[in-house]
């Protein structure tokens, strides 16, 4: 970084506070961006468990009873969708930063982004199939 | 004169970002619909996240590997998310400031996750 003053004047882009609402593909970027409020609340909660399964049982009982809370439970179905749509977008991106070459070919977006949801569809059924056996 | 190189340090959070966006894709909707949904409604038994169900996961190594991955890197994979949305609604002042508030949180709370785990 230099500490010297530029005496250049660029040319500033003006702003508008909702410029992303200007177009479909702007309002999606945004909207993917906001899901990461949603993981970080998540996460939040989750070391508030672990907190309090540190700190025993009752701790982590009342931790337990506070999920049943009516906001707890909006906030998990919200963030369910927020999730989902990450996925969705996350997969959608996996073929620009995963590139397999067989052979002479590439292998296509499609089949990436399928092989995407197929290791979702087994990751989230083991997930649920361990927690609840 | 020589220049003087300054290396960027986003490989290192763009590398955290991108493994939380695997967790959060892969494990986070599954975990969600468990511990936030359906035990909470009773759609499933309650023991599901019973007091010592929990505990004996968390300390199990893989157990604990799992919900530091879990918790830490969903974080920083969100808060680089925040810093740059930040930057897309036009919150450029203290950019310095809010990168070690961003970031310095980050590695806060997998400091910590990992000492509760320890």
């Amino acid at each position: 970084m230099s500490t010297q003053t530029s005496k250049r004047k660029p040319f500033q882009q003006k702003m508008t506070p909702n410029w992303w609402l200007e177009n479909n593909a702007y309002r999606d970027y945004m909207l993917r961006s906001a899901t990461c409020i949603f993981v970080i609340l998540y996460a939040l909660i989750m070391f508030w468990g672990l907190y309090a399964l540190s700190n025993g049982e009752t701790a982590f009982k009342a931790w337990l009873a506070a999920q049943q809370e009516i906001i707890f439970v909006i906030f998990h179905l919200v963030t369910l969708i927020a999730m989902l749509y990450h996925s969705k977008t996350w997969f959608m991106l996996a073929p620009k930063t995963i590139r397999i070459q067989l052979g002479a070919t590439i292998v296509e977006d499609k089949v990436i982004e399928s092989v995407m949801w197929l290791s979702w569809l087994v990751c989230s059924t083991v997930i649920i199939a361990i927690l609840l056996y | 004169m020589k220049k003087k190189y300054i290396r960027s340090n986003e490989p290192i959070v763009w590398g955290l970002f991108g493994a939380g966006g695997m967790v959060a894709a892969f494990l986070l909707p599954a975990l969600i619909l468990v511990t936030g949904i359906l035990v909470p409604l009773g759609v499933v038994d309650e023991n599901v996240l019973s007091y010592q169900r929990v505990l004996a996961f968390s300390e199990h190594w893989l157990g604990k590997l799992l919900l530091l991955m879990t918790i830490s890197l969903s974080i920083w994979h969100g808060i680089h998310r925040f810093y740059h949305g930040l930057h897309d609604l036009g919150q450029h002042n203290h950019r310095r400031l809010t990168f070690f508030l961003c970031y310095g949180f980050a590695l806060l709370m997998t400091v910590l996750t990992a000492l509760l785990l320890l």
